[in-house]
């Protein structure tokens, strides 16, 4: 069968590459790029786009495998926008030119990508976006703004979803491109959040060209394509394979554990431990029965469910971890220092940090409520919202 | 250490969901569940036909006459037949007693009996609780030997199955504080059945007593049952796991139905978000319900910590994720669902009772908790 061949035939291609590069002792962005070469950086994508056209649960085979050997996969996070949505989007509704040009370097870190779809104005509501996209001969002139853009301050390039016609209905006016982050009028400014810190940005727009070469997809095709972005981020916000005792539950246990070095540990602890615990498992165990059912290349709305409960998992543990520590968990050790990470932070290792900036796990990349609407829509096919604003020409569809 | 599975069903366990579906598709409904379990409790005809099926000797080891099949098989039958709260002994007759019997030591009695069992001329319930049901305490029967004879006095509560068996077997404390298990024919004489008033009408209990009760020294199957009661109980566990994802499943394909059908305010209730979000509540539970309850079937027969780990946390999971499923689904169907016709409250006890049977899921942290000595 296929399954059996693709693995050996991955675990030659792992080996070769190995042979050629090995990754406890070849630099990050050396690896990166011979293991996009070798068709093993998003193992489902076809030949010559950085994969071999396998099945995607195999990448998990690889990820592992690199990490064995003393590599990193670093980049996976450290680029998640672009590795972890971008990419996939590139490869669904790109040219074989945009491909050809962006994938590479996306992969190994050298550009480094964002998201510019969210507005002041659109949130939930992402298809009522009100950026504007104006044709002029082989170029596009955009004005607008974008908000909770992470790492906007260091990507060279952003995924930008904007109206190209407001004339049309909300989802069918929207045309998506790639942005160069370097081109003129493009002005990115810090978004200080409650940790202190502008992991994410607001970007002003002001007469921005770009080139047609750069769109994504149709013209009045960019809700399609945004889809596939979207379906992809809440797999990569949700469907990491820990093992067990791993992710946020681990600040739970380290904290209990010290509890009982000092003897304060009790009874009612130990339970709610467990609670949360069970709760980390099981969804552990889902993540990795969802990711072995995987099969097609859009991911299913189950990475929907795994991205719900993460989100849940990790403001419940981190809530009850500060109840942990005690006296310090009224501290907050590393201050508020309001700088801007270079590295995406959806989740800190340091539980005060975490407290606060797990409160927006259920926020990004689709709030839980809007994640509950895709699953009571698309799995259990109940019906959907009224819509007001359907079959409306957007200009005309009320907004703040 | 985890164990690597496979969370896709074998083509053996496809053969047996889609046996036992066509099973319960023809024979059970909600209203022959309610008119069996005002009576015995035990739907006679649906056991039969899965005893022909031979789905009852599944765990039966092949030397002991059975199918050799693993604990996610037998599992797999236990959560469709509770799809519909099928009243049959399936727990303790064909997942309790052959997990039970077959982690004793090796002994012509035990090996006689499950060739019997697996024959399925005869129906066997394990009893081993004190005279309250509780399933920690020590087995509320002591046992006694006389000669060639074994005399057994005492009573235990909440024996499953304890009016439809016909074979019972004791775990009872000898003299010397070992724990023995010891065959009674059901109509020996000083055995009395009690029918204990339940909660989950499908799942009779019984209350079992025993005054001078006499059997042959041979009837002993085992000297010493202190872990195979442990395993059984495991296995209890994990079926219950299993149990609860047929639960899910039925109670969301119910309730989606009617939140889709049902118009009230001129729209179907399942458009407003207040129904919507909590329908989808149950399909997050029942996923991740069938990820735990998988996981533990398959790693059952691996070493004793792997498979408690994963026991204790399908139990803790799906037990009670049932539980609060079935509360919410009646919610959701409001005034018809707290009717005696409707097929909800047949769920909502057979979860309470299940999540409650075994140990609460309090109970199934403490034990977790210590085997991981986090």
């Amino acid at each position: 069968m296929g399954g059996d061949s693709e693995r050996a035939q991955l675990d030659a291609a792992l080996d070769e590459l190995c042979a050629r590069f090995d990754p406890a002792t070849t630099a990050n962005e050396t690896f990166w790029g011979a293991q996009f070469d070798a068709g093993l950086a998003w193992v489902w994508f076809p030949v010559g786009a950085g994969g071999l056209g396998f099945r995607p649960e195999l990448q998990h085979h690889v990820n592992a495998a690199i990490v064995a050997r003393g590599g990193s996969v670093e980049n996976r996070l450290a680029n998640i926008l672009g590795i972890g949505m971008g990419a996939a989007t590139l490869v669904g509704h790109g040219t074989p030119e945009q491909i050809a040009r962006f994938l590479r370097p996306m992969f190994t870190c050298e550009e480094i990508w964002c998201q510019l779809f969210s507005e002041p104005g659109a949130g939930s509501d992402l298809a009522a976006l009100a950026t504007s996209a104006v044709k002029d001969h082989d170029q596009w002139i955009l004005n607008g703004q974008k908000v909770w853009n992470t790492m906007a301050h260091v990507a060279a390039f952003g995924l930008i979803v904007a109206r190209s016609d407001p004339n049309a209905s909300k989802h069918a006016g929207l045309t998506y491109f790639i942005l160069d982050m370097a081109s003129d009028g493009v002005d990115v400014r810090p978004l200080y959040q409650i940790t202190g810190e502008a992991e994410f940005n607001e970007v002003y727009l002001t007469d921005v060209v770009i080139p047609d070469t750069n769109r994504l997809g149709d013209v009045g095709g960019g809700w399609g394509v945004a889809m596939t972005t979207l379906a992809n981020e809440r797999v990569a916000i949700g469907g990491n394979e820990l093992a067990r005792g791993e992710g946020i539950i681990a600040q739970a246990i380290t904290a209990f554990r010290a509890l009982k070095e000092t003897g304060e540990a009790d009874p009612v602890f130990e339970d709610q431990l467990m609670t949360h615990w069970v709760a980390a498992e099981v969804l552990r165990l889902t993540t990795l029965r969802a990711n072995s059912a995987a099969s097609g290349k859009t991911p299913g709305p189950e990475g929907s469910t795994a991205k719900l409960q993460w989100a849940e998992l990790n403001k419940a543990v981190s809530s009850f971890t500060l109840e942990l520590l005690g006296p310090a968990g009224v501290t907050y050790p590393r201050g508020y220092t309001f700088d801007r990470p270079s590295e995406p932070g959806l989740l800190s290792t340091d539980p005060h940090h975490a407290f606060l900036r797990s409160r927006a796990n259920s926020i990004e990349g689709g709030t839980s409520e809007i994640m509950r609407n895709i699953l009571g829509e698309r799995v259990l096919g109940l019906p959907g919202e009224p819509r007001v604003d359907k079959d409306v020409a957007w200009r005309d569809v009320p907004r703040n | 250490m985890t164990v690597p599975v496979s969370f896709v069903d074998t083509e053996i366990q496809r053969d047996l969901r889609q046996l036992v579906t066509a099973v319960v598709n023809d024979q059970v409904s909600g209203d022959t569940v309610r008119s069996v379990m005002l009576d015995t409790g035990v739907d006679d005809r649906v056991y039969e036909t899965l005893v022909q099926s031979g789905v009852h000797a599944l765990l039966i080891a092949e030397d002991n006459g059975g199918a050799g099949a693993a604990m996610a098989d037998a599992a797999l039958v236990s959560e469709v037949l509770a799809t519909r709260v099928t009243p049959v002994p399936y727990l303790s007759a064909a997942v309790i007693i052959p997990t039970f019997l077959q982690h004793c030591e090796p002994s012509s009695s035990r090996d006689a009996l499950l060739h019997v069992l697996a024959a399925g001329t005869s129906r066997a319930t394990l009893v081993y609780r004190d005279a309250h049901g509780s399933v920690a305490k020590p087995s509320g029967v002591r046992s006694s030997t006389d000669g060639d004879r074994v005399r057994l006095n005492g009573v235990s509560a909440h024996v499953l199955d304890g009016a439809g068996a016909d074979t019972l077997i004791v775990v009872a404390i000898t003299d010397d504080g070992m724990l023995q298990a010891v065959i009674v024919p059901r109509d020996t004489t000083g055995v009395t059945v009690t029918k204990t008033p339940v909660l989950d009408l499908t799942r009779p209990l019984a209350t079992v007593m025993f005054n001078d009760v006499q059997v042959a020294a041979d009837a002993v199957v085992a000297s010493d049952v202190v872990s195979a009661l442990t395993v059984a109980k495991r296995a209890a566990l994990v079926a219950l796991s299993h149990e609860a994802v047929g639960g899910l499943n039925a109670l969301l394909t119910l309730t989606t139905a009617y939140a889709k059908q049902r118009l009230q305010f001129g729209r179907a209730i399942g458009s407003f978000q207040a129904v919507k979000h909590r329908l989808v509540d149950v399909l997050i539970a029942k996923e991740a319900a069938q990820s735990a309850a998988v996981y533990a079937s398959r790693v059952f027969a691996d070493d004793d910590t792997e498979s408690s780990i994963a026991a204790f946390t399908a139990a803790a999971y799906c037990l009670p994720a049932y539980v609060d499923a079935a509360l919410a689904c009646l919610q959701i169907f409001g005034g018809i669902g707290f009717t005696w016709e409707h097929d909800v409250h047949l769920h909502i006890k057979r979860a309470k009772a299940s999540s409650l049977l075994f140990g609460s899921a309090t109970h199934h942290r403490r034990d977790l908790a210590q085997v991981l000595a986090l």
